[in-house]
């Protein structure tokens, strides 16, 4: 069942390369140089029945070796944190920001510790995806399993001319329903405090 | 056996004890289980009256999208975002929830019968979709039952009720300020659902001729008992951009 969830990997996905690396081993040694980063993005659900996309916003942050901060400010602000492998997740309510204990968080626990595979380039230690490079500036990555494969059918990431940036990261579902995030504002290498991803 | 407590102010005997709780039940049952008395409607009508039950119900195709909190029968609260395409022409409501970072739970269609196109447990449950259906067909689309009356409740709301095929009932009552509510009861009329539309204060002004709420709160009464919270984020007409599906 975890599997179903594995939409949610574009977390991972933000800065495991540069256009100017042309293999998978060369992006996890550029990958091994980055050890935080702070982008803002937006999200946008594309699905065919749609009039329009359904747009979120927010912003990213990580730490090496295993802190995330992924945050919505639009349409409906929520909080995921990992901290060195811990998850939780805050969701606002009528009374604020209030932690969700639901099912999600067991789900989002999964989904973290596979990003922080990808963030460090390490592709091999996931065992969910085959990895392979479009041209110079997109790796695709397709499932492995056929269940899998019923729910994701591949996820494309776009590299940034900078060296360390993502600008795009899709996952595509079907031919019609798809999720994109663009990545702007990024900055790679910057001090972020412990506090940012224990506390909300 | 000798009966307990303060002579002459009050006595416990177990035989009224069983008597208690038997009387305690059927009150509760009671209490859960009165459809409401119409009053007739009396001159002076406030104006539209005769109109307001059709307020809750949309009249063209739209597409709204809520972000929406729901609290489980296990209590566990989940958040989530909802999109719900309404074509009352066609009876016709297509259902997507997500979750916050993009993932659809659920993906189905109601168009005479229930087409799931996508479902994640727990929303893979048969029983679940088909009563996410017909919650969203409550909120949104006009009864399908026979009216079987209409006038006043609770202070000048006016209310219409519309009996089904299968002996429930759904009540739709609106209030003065535009807020309104929906209960469905069943056959023997125990409140199963209960519906609320509510409007900003200084958001009243309608959208093409339709009045849509910024707020629906849903509660499934009952040993299984849920409630959904909605929040409208966004509500695009359809019909007025030509856009189907």
């Amino acid at each position: 069942m975890r599997r179903f969830f594995f939409f949610n990997i574009v977390f991972g996905f933000f800065f495991l390369s540069s256009v100017w690396a042309v293999t998978l081993e060369q992006i996890q040694k550029e990958a091994a140089g980055v050890f935080s980063v702070r982008a803002e993005f937006i999200q946008e659900k594309h699905m065919k029945i749609l009039a329009k996309p359904l747009v979120s916003t927010g912003v990213m942050l990580f730490k090496s070796p295993k802190s995330v901060r992924w945050e919505y400010f639009q349409p409906v602000r929520s909080i995921l944190m990992m901290d060195n492998g811990r998850v939780k997740r805050f969701i606002e309510g009528e009374n604020g920001l209030v932690e969700d204990l639901g099912p999600a968080k067991e789900i989002m626990q999964f989904v973290l510790q596979e990003i922080t595979y990808w963030l460090k380039g390490e592709f091999d230690s996931s065992s969910n995806f085959t990895t392979s490079l479009k041209g110079e500036r997109t790796i695709v990555m397709t499932p492995k399993e056929e269940s899998f494969l019923k729910v994701i059918e591949r996820i494309e990431l776009t590299l940034s001319d900078q060296p360390g940036v993502m600008d795009r990261v899709r996952i595509i579902e079907t031919q019609d329903t798809y999720t994109e995030y663009r990545f702007q504002k990024t900055m790679v290498n910057i001090p972020l405090a412990d506090v940012l991803f224990r506390k909300i | 056996m000798k009966p307990i407590g303060i002579p002459g102010i009050l006595r416990y005997d177990p035989a009224i004890g069983k008597y208690a709780l038997l009387i305690s039940v059927f009150l509760i049952v009671a209490s859960c289980s009165s459809l409401p008395e119409i009053q007739p409607f009396r001159p002076p009508l406030p104006k539209g009256s005769e109109n307001r039950c059709e307020q809750p119900f949309v009249k063209n195709k739209w597409q709204f999208v809520h972000s929406i909190r729901a609290v489980l029968p296990n209590g566990q609260r989940q958040s989530m975002i909802g999109t719900i395409i309404v074509a009352p022409e066609r009876n016709r409501v297509h259902c997507i929830l997500m979750s916050i970072e993009g993932l659809v739970l659920l993906d189905a269609v109601y168009d005479q019968k229930v087409i799931v196109n996508r479902a994640v447990p727990p929303f893979d449950e048969p029983g679940m979709v088909q009563g996410l259906i017909w919650d969203v067909r409550l909120m949104f689309l006009k009864p399908e039952g026979v009216s079987t009356g209409s006038g006043v409740v609770e202070e000048r709301s006016a209310i219409c009720r519309y009996k089904n095929g299968d002996g429930s009932t759904v009540d739709v009552i609106v209030q003065l300020d535009g807020n309104w509510r929906i209960d469905q009861y069943s056959s023997f009329d125990f409140i199963q659902r209960s519906v609320q539309g509510f409007f900003a204060e200084d958001h009243q002004t309608g959208v093409l001729g339709e009045f849509i709420p910024e707020r629906l709160e849903l509660v499934a009464h009952g040993f299984m008992g849920y409630k959904l919270s909605m929040n409208l984020i966004e509500a695009i007409p359809l019909f007025s951009q030509g856009l189907s599906e």
